[in-house]
């Protein structure tokens, strides 16, 4: 396969950027996104040309490292798919690809395709948590969980922080991943003692980091490798409401599940 | 933008619980007002207001079909209901305000949060409707003042040489019938009103599905149905409102006849 890429580049953080083209040539229908990029950043260093910088790190689909959007959707075309293991063949021939960083401002580009998504580890920061004593685990299994429950939150629990959601957003608002966390913990026994506090603290930073609201347009849902549902949208928005009017509403405190 | 302190805001009470005690205001007012999340809320209670508002007023023109006896007397009788209308239309307005002021600041956050855009952008599978509230809201905002001046105010339209709110009836009271009749047989007005219904439409085809989610009313099974009612909500208040505009322009409803309706000579 031969492509042309017009690729963002950008030296640093204060560099203004622009997109520049490639050509990337006899690129295998079989490698990945990544690969191809490699191979084309192997014929620029042999061109004593600067690379292109982008981040990875699993190439598996697990870490959350590689974000790329592709043709103006975040992780490229297929569905519930990370760049890393996006094929060269759900391409054509001679396509044109354009390959821009996530847009925020909460996410500055450090170099190229790289981002910093540090604000995402400060929303976690703020709330993302549970307290436990340390010592020994205790036993598996020996909180009874509801299946349904047990189901929601592992269903959330997948976010891989990628930040393909606020990249999507038309406001860039990082709400799928803000409210996959909430809704993880809160559907755990585990998560309750610090629920209503979790929500709000997480909010605040949110709006803090400059990430925008969420509109109900669900981009978010259909670019997320993981396919976090925006149903977790609506329990954040259930769990804040409670939170900041009925101190978390009945049952909350109560350490039960759900 | 934030929110929080570093005063203590919480005590521990005798059963070991940390309780809030910062002012109420502070607790779910602030929050609520200056959140992205606490503004949604509020968007969408007011825009619930709103649209019962719409179908209200859509319902009330529907009775232009039954004859100026029928819409006449309705009009009469929201006059009557003397301190409750003004309630009612104070309540509106601080609705509007609050709806239009908390949109817009969030728009304008969310314009900041992504200062640099896409240089070659795409959708999955945002609608149009969900993608333009911002601009669709301005239209309705727009006509709402023309619709305003136009026969709330009377301040431009006249039929057959009487201004629109000197119009009376056989009985005394204000014609409101034959001022609709006289300001949709102008093609111009008629023509804002429709492409304000187009607006209006789009407007409610998302709003009206959103207001479920944002208040945390919906489940995983029923954001199809609520889909579907709002293009069903949406679709009745544009087909409703335009029927009206159509059935001047078609002869349908003039001053002597209407669909329901024959004058008596």
């Amino acid at each position: 396969m031969n492509l042309t890429l017009h690729v963002w580049r950008q030296k640093s953080r204060t560099d203004e950027g622009r997109m520049e083209t490639y050509l990337a040539k006899n690129i295998s229908p079989d490698m990945s996104f990544l690969e191809m990029l490699d191979v084309v950043n192997e014929d620029l260093i042999k061109h004593n040309k600067e690379p292109i910088a982008f981040d990875h790190d699993c190439r598996e689909g697990i870490c959350g490292s590689c974000g790329l959007m592709i043709n103006g959707v975040a992780h490229g075309p297929e569905k519930a798919t990370t760049a890393c293991q996006l094929h060269m063949r759900h391409f054509e021939d001679g396509a044109h690809i354009y390959i821009e960083p996530w847009r925020a401002a909460a996410f500055p580009v450090i170099r190229d395709l790289i981002v910093d998504r540090s604000a995402f580890d400060r929303i976690i920061q703020a709330g993302g948590y549970i307290s436990v004593n340390t010592g020994g685990a205790p036993d598996g299994n020996a909180i009874p969980i509801p299946k349904e429950n047990a189901e929601t939150a592992m269903d959330a629990a997948a976010c891989i922080g990628c930040g393909a959601c606020v990249a999507a957003c038309p406001n860039a608002s990082a709400m799928l991943f803000l409210s996959a966390k909430v809704t993880h913990l809160a559907n755990l026994p585990q998560g309750q003692p610090e629920r209503v506090q979790r929500v709000k603290k997480m909010v605040e930073q949110h709006d803090r980091e400059g990430f925008g609201h969420c509109t109900n347009i669900y981009e978010c849902e259909a670019a997320c490798p993981k396919e976090i549902p925006a149903t977790t949208i609506t329990q954040l928005n259930r769990d804040y409401l409670l939170a900041i009017t009925a101190g978390g509403g009945p049952g909350a405190r109560k350490g039960g599940a759900g | 933008m934030s929110i929080v302190d570093e005063e203590p805001t919480h005590r521990i009470n005798r059963k070991g619980s940390r309780v809030d005690v910062s002012p109420p205001a502070r607790q779910w007012l602030l929050p609520l007002l200056t959140s992205s999340v606490g503004s949604k809320i509020l968007t969408a209670l007011t825009g619930i207001v709103l649209t019962g508002f719409v179908i209200g007023h859509l319902i009330g023109n529907l009775k232009l079909f039954w004859g100026p006896e029928s819409i006449n007397s309705y009009a009469q009788f929201l006059k009557s209901t003397g301190p409750l209308l003004w309630i009612a239309r104070l309540g509106l307005l601080a609705a509007l305000v609050l709806h239009m002021t908390l949109a817009i600041r969030l728009k304008r956050r969310a314009v900041a949060a992504r200062p640099v855009a896409y240089r070659n952008p795409a959708t999955v599978q945002a609608t149009i409707a969900s993608r333009t509230m911002i601009w669709t809201g301005i239209v309705i905002f727009v006509f709402l003042i023309i619709h305003l001046a136009h026969f709330t105010f009377g301040i431009f339209g006249m039929a057959d040489g009487v201004k629109y709110l000197d119009l009376k009836d056989d009985k005394g009271r204000h014609d409101v019938y034959r001022m609709v009749v006289a300001g949709f047989s102008v093609p111009a007005y008629a023509l804002i009103y429709l492409l304000a219904q187009v607006a209006l439409f789009l407007h409610l085809r998302h709003g009206v599905a959103s207001v479920f989610q944002t208040l945390s009313l919906n489940g995983t099974s029923c954001r199809t149905f609520l889909n579907q009612l709002a293009i069903v909500v949406a679709a009745f208040v544009t087909v409703g409102n335009s029927l009206i505009v159509f059935a001047v322009w078609g002869g349908l409803v003039t001053d002597t006849h209407s669909l329901f309706w024959e004058a008596s000579k």
